[in-house]
């Protein structure tokens, strides 16, 4: 597997390792080009938007979202699930390809690690804000012993949920944070400003270069990328446990799990390459994350396009071949009812546009491959709202029947979220190095020893 | 205590939103210096500060319970009382906190509704409270006191040389002699009338032709094994509706009752609650009504030639007349008082052709309600302008049919009004006068013979208001040269009252147990309640004949439709329209909710080119109204309905600019078929459309097996049918189960065969569980916030729907699925089996809603509450024993257990460990008009409750989920006609076809 991995690596440019650590970090030295002010300002824009609906909500009430009876859940829940499953590739592609020796990944692993954190973050959001009373959900939610002796309920898919996403959220900030020390560190080596050299200084909690820094780092970096690796899997199960232990028909199925997680990938790594064609344009990074690294990804897509796939057919069928007339109706409903938009662009999204990366010619050019991938951000999108509204906005009793119409702050929350995330992303890339320079650095030809053999 | 106790700082439950001195202008002669130290004395001695609210009325009123009748801070009081705010008198029970009323209950004493309310009745809580309220008498629209109001009034009457007294038609018997004492003393210059938005019609007008006499007719529900009613919604809002309903509904369930079942037949033109539990519902236009009577009327007699030329179903026609003649003595027909004069004389005639009189109905010759003026003459006084018009507790600017009032009240010399709200009448008055609510009043009723009926005030009346009946005692005195002796010295109205009572009706008991006992007594029981029975009404089949006529059916131009216009059953003829309680009550047919539109059936929007949410201009010689179009399946083709009560324009924040106003197509008498229906009104449809919104939007049962029901007829064959239809599920244990080993397990049986669908129980509901109400918006978004509904699914053929009701709450799942899911344990177990939310706790996931199989539980998406307070006086509407929640918390149906915990707490006290089976009873449960819902104990193998859930009717709704719901529902049972079996089965099958490939 190492072996094949190694061949499947694309042959890095050919370019020195001063010019890749000057190309890395020039973007940190110099003053914002007029591309990055112009970006932070409309990200900045639409993360104060998301502000401004975010503490109107607070003041207001849920009522002010399209939420309802038979809809409890709408957008918020949406997006939360869209936003973890975005995070998802970015552990993938660190950990687990870490631990799968795929050596191609260095050049994105940083980016990929730092979307997590972000998206994490974005994710997180929801889940609490979408409660009636988030002021005490933040913490009630969390398994405090208090002075009442009230517990929390253990049997609550949200408590896995809160446990799984916590745990998931510190894990990918600290995987992140430990890959960064070596990097920081750079960073601080060639400061000038001495109050610049401070702050990098403090970040790199004192990183020396030291033999013994640096095998104390990566034993801690494998454990990280072993840690992660499971939550990869668990995240997005726990996830779809919110609507796999219910009774609700559309959400009680016990494919849910792996799909979830099958998706969560198809949209991490959609994700990842939407901002990976941005980045490599706009920090004229093409020498470092090659378009065979950028093919890989692809490949990914197409296959868990298809397990995506499979699943909603899967689904379909278990609900004909149940006999239950409130499952099959369910999904009679998604397919021919009136959110049937939704559920036909899910379908065409992530099954029928990823085919087109079976050409090799899309899967390599980024002009064409960047309407499928946004198309797959797209149509994940979808599938969390047809998964989370159309089961729920037509149940059990045929009287409890109601639609749900999302508000203007509905959307603007959802619009908002990615302007928070942008805005966290594009400071990510005024101040941190976003290519792992040292892991990177050993890639260049002539770092390593004969027969490839280098630090792990 | 400190004065500032009195501005509710120390107590903001019982005193915040008092009217108080500073806040409220009221006149200063009303709390008077005494008063005021008596209020601190009794805040004072209670040092606790337990209460400081002490509104007890002046006068000696007396409790229910045993005396004495001191308060016990918290302790509920209860008082026997009179609901007269409708149509017809009914028994209430009225429970009172700390000196102010909570909740209006039905007294299970009165013969009439047995313990049973209606919607309007638990809403009257909340107007008592409505913030409204006119807060003073105002002279040309400024403040003055009652003294000066009182010497404006006297020396306009004795100046005057005429005088218009107008009054509703619900007058109690001291009430009409205060009305004769006033005429008397008035000497000829006065003229009294009476005008009511809901009068006896022409149904009253024929009674008295050809029954002889201002009396009404009984009819006896059960006691019919055969009703036929040709467009008299007696379920819904025709005559004593309580009554009827209770009577009616004890033969839906033969298992329970005397082994028969009675069978309906209606036909009517609308689709109104009756025709809706019809065994076979007929569709006729209210203009062929009196033909197709006369044609049955024949058919009885043994000519059924006439029943061709009716242009219905020959065969429904001929098994009707088959039943009819079947059950001689036995059946029992029934008109609306909307029909036209000659179908109820032919009803009189069938009805004595069925032997009928006597047995399936009786004449009361002393109604309730007097017979409304005729408009005519009123407006024929008004014309001569009078120097005087006084309309106490009337609302002709809104009503007056046809409208223009206004310009008719413009005559008048000078116009007085006594209303408890300024609306449209008093905006024409230069004096108005705040009126008492019925809890704040004395009065009497005696609506049957033998019933004499008291209401007794429970509170001083708020804001300095006044009864009517007191105004008028006191100018009739005033007016007088020397103590009129009608008036029997009696110093005010409460006095004058007692001395009525004690010199008529207590005559007897006062010699016994001394005149201030026998008062005391007939307090305590709300009256004197000795039904006696009642002979049938002797028929004139000669004034009949005459009044029959020949009927002819008008003739119907194109885009033209027959326009029924009925009663709102929840707002009536719009005096509760500043309830928002009844506004947000969905519409038992339509479950329209905060409108009012036109329903007509599908064949006739097509034919008209309609759709709903279509605006029109109904026409009717020169007479418009502009409404909306609902689309009501079962609506008889070429016939609209629209109900009255909508589009008031005065009346209070929550009355105005609700819905349309039917009034300017109500005709006078003879103008028309009759005053509320109205033939060839032009139809033309107007640009745009409206939003109108129904609670529920799916109508369609989709084939799931919700709503159980078979036959009469399957039911004798096998008591088990429901058996054969139900989906047990295998019992599968993934967690640990409860077990309700020696102690209670709380739990509801639905009987669906006597539920009519009226409604009452879900604003019983919340009245009892201060449940906000959240607006047509919020309605329209699917955010109602009741604890309880009625779904309603319509089967059958598109034109002719078979309707299916269920009422659904929290079903307190043994394994409830929101319980499992709720991440802070704010839903959970009580160890009696209920499913208890804790507010409090509550972060608001919703979670445990999205979980509901039965999408019961509700979420405060707003802050509601604060929303609805219109004035800190509402909040004296609300339940003290049960919390108002936040936003951002859910909320659902509790068994009610405020009153679970009451009656247990009483109880143990009492050293009682194990609750009397029917000590609790849950609101819905004691308001049910047809007494459908039963709660207790089903671990009590003597509870009715347990014995229900073994019937062999009981199921439970989507029992196959396992999710072991507490309440059982009895299928519901129908009584076709065995003629007619096959047809009611083919419906069936229709309706599975219809939906079959949906599912």
């Amino acid at each position: 597997m190492t072996a094949q991995a190694t061949t499947m690596t694309p042959t890095s440019a050919p370019v020195a390792m001063n010019r890749l650590e000057d190309d890395v970090f020039q973007p940190l030295e110099s003053f914002p080009t007029g591309r990055w002010l112009g970006a932070f300002f409309v990200a900045g824009g639409l993360a104060t938007l998301f502000l401004v609906c975010f503490f109107y909500t607070i003041i207001q009430g849920i009522g002010v979202w399209g939420n309802n009876n038979p809809v409890g859940w709408g957008f918020a829940i949406v997006n939360f699930v869209f936003w973890i499953g975005i995070g998802h590739a970015g552990t993938l592609i660190s950990a687990i390809l870490f631990l799968l020796r795929q050596r191609w990944r260095t050049s994105i692993a940083r980016f990929a690690e730092a979307m997590t954190v972000f998206a994490v973050i974005c994710a997180l959001v929801f889940p609490l804000l979408h409660t009636g009373r988030p002021w005490l959900a933040a913490y009630w939610l969390l398994p405090l012993p208090n002075a009442n002796q009230i517990w929390v309920n253990f049997r609550s898919p949200l408590l896995w949920d809160v446990v799984a996403v916590g745990t998931y959220g510190l894990v990918s900030f600290m995987f992140w944070y430990t890959g960064l020390l070596p990097d920081l560190a750079i960073a601080r080596d060639r400061a000038r400003h001495p109050l610049r050299k401070a702050l990098y200084g403090l970040l790199t909690l004192g990183w020396t270069g030291s033999n013994r820094a640096w095998s104390h780092y990566e034993k801690a970096y494998l454990l990280f990328a072993g840690l992660s690796t499971p939550l990869v899997v668990s995240v997005h199960s726990v996830v779809s446990f919110d609507f796999a232990t219910s009774v609700i028909p559309g959400w009680h199925t016990t494919v849910f799990p792996p799909y979830f997680v099958a998706g969560a990938v198809l949209s991490g790594f959609a994700m990842v390459c939407t901002l990976i064609l941005f980045l490599r344009k706009f920090f004229r990074l093409e020498g470092v994350i090659a378009e065979g690294h950028v093919e890989l990804m692809n490949k990914v897509i197409i296959a868990t396009s298809m397990m995506v796939g499979y699943a909603y057919f899967i689904e379909l069928f278990i609900a004909w071949y149940s006999g239950v007339a409130y499952e099959r109706f369910v999904f009679l409903n998604r397919a021919i009812g009136p959110y049937a938009a939704g559920y036909w662009t899910m379908v065409i999204c992530n099954v029928l546009v990823p085919q087109l990366f079976w050409v090799k010619k899309i899967r390599r050019t980024p002009m064409l491959m960047f309407p499928v991938v946004i198309l797959v951000n797209v149509g994940m999108w979808f599938e969390r709202f047809v998964i989370v509204v159309t089961s729920l906005h037509r149940d059990y009793l045929p009287s409890s029947w109601g639609m749900y119409r999302p508000t203007l702050v509905d959307v603007g929350l959802f619009v908002g979220s990615f302007g928070v995330f942008f805005t966290l992303l594009l400071l990510f890339c005024r101040f941190l190095p976003t290519v792992a320079v040292s892991e990177t650095k050993a890639l260049v030809p002539g770092a390593q020893s004969q027969g490839g053999h280098q630090h792990e | 205590m400190d004065s500032s106790n009195h501005k509710g700082h120390t107590h903001p439950v019982a005193l915040r939103g008092l009217p108080s001195r500073q806040t409220d202008h009221m006149p200063p002669r009303e709390i008077s210096r005494r008063s005021m130290l008596k209020l601190m004395g009794a805040s004072a001695a209670l040092a606790a500060g337990v209460t400081g609210c002490d509104r007890k009325p002046e006068r000696k009123i007396v409790s229910r319970v045993a005396p004495p009748e001191y308060m016990q801070p918290g302790v509920p009081l209860f008082y026997s009382s009179t609901w007269l705010e409708g149509d017809v008198p009914y028994g209430m029970v009225v429970r009172t906190v700390d000196g102010r009323p909570v909740a209006v209950e039905g007294d299970p004493g009165h013969p009439i509704n047995r313990g049973t309310a209606s919607a309007a009745m638990k809403a009257s809580i909340l107007s008592l409270y409505d913030p409204d309220r006119l807060r003073s008498p105002k002279l040309d629209g400024k403040p003055v006191t009652w003294s000066q109001a009182d010497d404006q009034v006297l020396s306009r009457l004795k100046a005057a040389s005429s005088v218009v007294l107008l009054t509703r038609a619900t007058l109690g018997p001291s009430e009409r002699a205060l009305v004769d004492a006033f005429l008397a003393v008035a000497g000829g210059k006065a003229r009294h009338f009476i005008h009511d938005g809901l009068h006896s019609g022409p149904r009253g007008r024929a009674w008295a032709e050809v029954y002889g006499g201002p009396g009404e007719v009984v009819p006896h529900f059960d006691k019919a094994k055969v009703i036929l009613s040709l467009g008299s919604d007696f379920l819904g809002t025709d005559g004593a509706v309580l009554e009827a309903t209770q009577g009616f509904a004890e033969h839906r369930r033969p298992d329970q009752a005397g082994g028969w079942m009675s069978r309906l037949w209606v036909a009517e033109g609308a689709v109104t609650l009756t025709g809706m539990n019809a065994d076979h519902r007929i569709r006729l236009a209210p203009s062929g009504a009196a033909a197709v009577t006369a044609a049955i009327l024949a058919a009885v007699q043994g000519d059924p030639a006439g029943l061709a030329g009716t242009g219905l179903d020959q065969a429904v026609l001929r098994a009707l007349v088959d039943d009819l003649v079947a059950h001689q003595g036995e059946a029992l027909v029934v008109a609306g008082p909307q029909m036209p004069e000659a179908v109820h004389a032919l009803v009189a005639q069938l009805n004595e052709q069925l032997g009928a009189p006597g047995r399936t109905l009786s004449w009361n010759p002393e109604p309730h309600a007097l017979p409304a003026s005729d408009p005519a003459e009123i407006a024929a006084a008004l014309e001569a302008g009078p120097d005087l018009l006084l309309m106490l507790g009337v609302n002709p600017g809104y009503d007056w049919p046809g409208g223009g009032f206004d310009a008719l009240a413009g005559k008048a010399g000078w116009a007085v009004g006594h209303a408890m709200i300024e609306d449209e009448t008093l905006a024409l008055c230069a004096l108005q006068l705040p009126s008492a609510h019925n809890l704040e009043s004395w009065n009497d009723a005696a609506p049957r013979p033998g019933i004499h009926s008291i209401c007794q005030p429970v509170i001083r009346p708020l804001f300095g208001a006044r009864q009517e009946a007191e105004s008028l005692l006191r100018w009739t005195r005033g007016l007088a040269e020397a103590e009129p002796e009608a008036l029997l010295g009696a110093e005010d109205w409460h006095g004058f009252v007692k001395a009525r009572w004690q010199g008529g009706v207590l005559a007897n008991a006062v010699g016994v147990k001394g005149a201030e006992r026998a008062w005391e007594d007939a307090l305590r029981a709300g009256g004197l309640l000795q039904p006696v029975p009642i002979q049938g009404p002797a028929l004139d089949s000669a004034a009949a004949s005459r009044l029959i006529g020949s009927p002819t059916r008008p003739a119907t131009a194109g885009n033209s439709l027959e326009l029924v216009l009925l009663p709102n059953p929840a707002l009536a003829d719009g005096r509760f329209a500043n309830l928002a309680w009844l506004h947000e009550l969905p519409d038992p047919v339509s479950r329209l909710v905060w409108d009012n539109a036109l329903a007509i059936g599908p064949g006739t929007a097509q034919a008209l080119n309609l759709k709903e949410g279509d605006r029109v201009k109904l026409e009717k010689a020169g007479r418009a109204v502009e409404v909306p179009v609902l689309i009501q399946r079962g609506t008889a083709d070429g016939v609209g309905m629209l109900y009255l009560g909508g589009g008031r324009t005065a009346g209070g924040a929550i009355a105005v600019g609700v819905g349309v106003s039917a009034v300017p197509l109500v005709q006078r008498p003879g103008a028309d078929l009759s005053e509320w229906i109205v033939t060839g009104v032009a139809v033309k449809k107007l640009s745009g459309t409206y939003e109108l919104v129904r609670s529920q939007t799916e109508f369609s049962m989709h084939d799931r097996p919700l709503v159980l029901d078979g036959t009469f007829e399957e039911f004798s064959e096998d008591p088990n049918f429901v058996e054969h239809r139900r989906h047990i599920p295998e019992p599968v244990k993934i967690h640990r189960e409860f077990e309700y080993k020696d102690q209670a397990h709380w739990g509801l049986a639905i009987d669906l065969s006597a539920c009519t669908g009226c409604g009452a129980c879900v604003t019983a509901c919340q009245a009892e569980n201060n449940i906000p109400v959240v607006g047509k918006e919020e309605c329209g978004l699917g955010r109602e916030m009741h604890w309880m509904r009625i779904d309603l699914y319509l089967g059958g053929p598109e034109d002719d729907p078979v309707f299916h009701r269920q009422p659904v709450m929290c079903q307190h799942c043994d394994n409830a699925p929101c319980e499992m899911v709720c991440p802070v344990l704010a839903t959970s177990h009580s160890p009696e089996g209920l499913n208890e939310m804790t507010y409090n706790r509550c972060v608001g996931t919703r979670y445990c809603a999205n979980n509901c199989p039965y999408k019961v539980r509700r979420f405060n998406f707003y802050d509601y509450p604060k929303r609805n307070l219109r004035g800190p006086v509402m909040e004296l509407a609300h339940n003290p024993q049960v919390t108002v929640r936040s936003v951002g918390v859910m909320e659902k149906c509790t068994f009610c257990v405020q009153r679970i915990n009451e009656v247990r707490f009483r109880e143990k006290k009492e050293g009682k460990f194990k609750t009397q089976d029917g000590a609790i009873q849950t609101a819905c449960q004691q308001t049910c008009p047809s007494k459908a819902i039963v709660f207790g104990d089903m671990n009590d193998p003597a509870s009715r409750v347990a014995q229900l859930h073994q019937d062999s009717r009981a199921y439970y709704l989507l029992e196959e989920l396992n999710v072991k719901p507490s309440v059982a529902y009895l299928a519901k049972l129908r009584n076709p006609h065995p003629a007619l079996a096959d047809r009611a089965a083919g419906a069936q099958a229709a309706d599975h076809a219809r939906h079959g490939g949906e599912a």
